[in-house]
């Protein structure tokens, strides 16, 4: 019965155009990212490695799908926020908006298991649109350029070889996943207070951008602040790509990022469980 | 007590004598020995030990041919250190210079001559290169160097043959790397991590190459530098 409930989400989910954009913009953008790197990709190589170039000869391809599925990763992971708000904050209100929220609740079907059944749905909707990423970057880059030991630049010059690399991936696209829940259970949780999208949408995307401006400015007084947002924790997949792992610090970021995914859903079922639904 | 006189000024300049008479003749019998090597083939196992680089161990294939051609190959990612990577005393020593033998000294279990290179002009790469010779099968033992582009570094040679093969079966090179060639961003998080490198303008280095297979004088041809020379 609940299976029933969130292949019928997923089927409302993907008849809407909009589901789609977030598909569209990797499948646009990543073409043109990937033939960039592979006519500039070596001056990025010749770049990172030019503190070592001068006292080494060195050999090898770096220039390969690992290293364009991190790039990619690295450059729209910050971006893939706002393909999902648009699926997120309109799963709620979106029933508003049809004037089909008092249908819905008038079914057979408990209001917990309506909402937690589009909650899954849009989870599941996120996972897709990351395998999808991974596919385009990590699958379509090995293809093109083959696989390798992987370039890392953050802290220091970090170059894991090819085998080293594969559960890196996985963990940071696990990671990224609750990253995106995160994002995904705010833009939700407008969603279930509205009754139009738009709104949702966009409160949703000021607050990413408040917060993330918040994180990133260098001003002491506010320094406080930072380990609160939960924006401050969405690199933490970076944290993967590294050695050794700081493995302390990933599960500081997973349980801030996990808690306010659960607390935004728990706080969206308690509304939704008291909304009086009046359209 | 002319006869006294004169004993005591040959003990007295013994070292200058030696100089005169040695340090050129060592390095030349040196590069006697390593000319006899028309080219060579060999699979090398690279540690590299860096604060501000992780990399993993890499196997690698090096090609050398006389005078000076080199291959690196590998199949994966690898680097090694330019400084002495083909053990030639022609190519270390390819600029005009002055050598001064020092004294005799211990390296490991092997006797080696201690020469000490000075360059005739100031256009050198290298400012000052001092040399340890093994007495017995005139291979290099040990070399360290000062040169203006890479800093300092050391290289010292283990052989497990040198009766029969007077190339190396280990090296191990230490050397300084200039800080400011590192990006400022890296260079920030490793002074972070090492406070006692904080002011300094440079950090250390170390490389460990093992040497296997030797395939020594089979006739490289040409052809397989054509790309990496």
């Amino acid at each position: 019965m609940f299976g029933k409930l969130i292949s019928i989400e997923l089927y409302k989910i993907f008849r809407k155009w909009r589901t789609y954009i977030g598909f569209i913009a990797i499948g646009v953008l990543l073409p043109i990212i990937l033939t960039a790197l592979y006519y500039e990709g070596s001056n990025y190589i010749n770049f990172s490695m030019r503190a070592l170039k001068g006292s080494f000869l060195v050999v090898g391809n770096l220039l390969n799908g690992y290293l364009v599925g991190y790039l990619i990763l690295q450059a729209l992971i910050i971006h893939i926020p706002f393909l999902i708000v648009l699926v997120g904050g309109d799963l709620m209100a979106g029933e508003a908006t049809a004037g089909t929220y008092r249908m819905l609740a008038i079914r057979p079907v408990s209001r917990f298991k309506i909402l937690t059944a589009k909650y899954l749905s849009g989870i599941m909707y996120i996972g897709i649109l990351l395998l999808f990423l991974a596919f385009m970057s990590i699958g379509v880059g090995s293809i093109i350029f083959g696989t390798g030991e992987l370039l890392v630049y953050s802290n220091k010059i970090y170059i894991f070889p090819a085998s080293d690399v594969i559960w890196r991936f996985l963990l940071s696209y696990m990671f990224a996943m609750l990253s995106m829940s995160t994002v995904f259970g705010l833009s939700f949780l407008f969603s279930s207070i509205v009754e139009n999208a738009i709104g949702p949408i966009v409160a949703t995307m000021a607050l990413i951008i408040i917060f993330i401006i918040l994180s990133a400015l260098p001003i002491e007084s506010l320094a406080w602040i930072k380990p609160y947002l939960f924006t401050n924790h969405m690199n933490g997949w970076m944290t993967f790509f590294a050695d050794p792992v700081d493995w302390s610090e990933i599960t500081e970021s997973a349980l801030v990022l996990g808690a306010h995914s659960v607390g935004l859903y728990l706080v969206s079922l308690i509304l939704f469980l008291k909304k009086d639904i009046l359209s | 007590m002319f006869r006294i006189l004169l004993i005591a000024l040959l003990f007295l300049s013994n070292d200058a004598f030696t100089q005169d008479k040695d340090a050129d003749e060592i390095i030349k019998k040196m590069q006697t020995v390593f000319d006899g090597i028309k080219d060579y083939k060999v699979d090398m196992t690279i540690s590299v030990d860096m604060s501000f680089l992780k990399v993993p161990k890499s196997k690698a294939t090096l090609y050398f041919k006389q005078p000076d051609k080199v291959k690196l190959d590998s199949k994966g990612f690898a680097m090694l250190p330019k400084e002495g990577l083909t053990f030639s005393p022609g190519k270390m020593l390819d600029f005009a210079y002055s050598a001064f033998y020092i004294k005799e000294e211990k390296v490991g279990e092997s006797n080696t001559h201690v020469i000490k290179i000075i360059p005739d002009a100031d256009s050198a790469r290298v400012l000052l290169t001092t040399l340890w010779v093994d007495s017995k099968f005139n291979i290099l033992r040990k070399i360290k160097s000062t040169t203006k582009s890479a800093g300092e570094f050391e290289i010292e040679l283990t052989y497990a043959d040198p009766a029969n093969i007077k190339l190396p079966s280990t090296a191990e090179l230490t050397f300084t790397f200039d800080q400011n060639k590192i990006p400022a961003r890296i260079r920030e998080e490793i002074q972070k991590e090492s406070k006692d490198q904080k002011n300094q303008n440079s950090m250390n280095g170390k490389v460990t190459i093992r040497y296997e297979n030797y395939s020594i004088n089979k006739g490289l041809p040409d052809d397989l530098f054509k790309e990496d020379q």
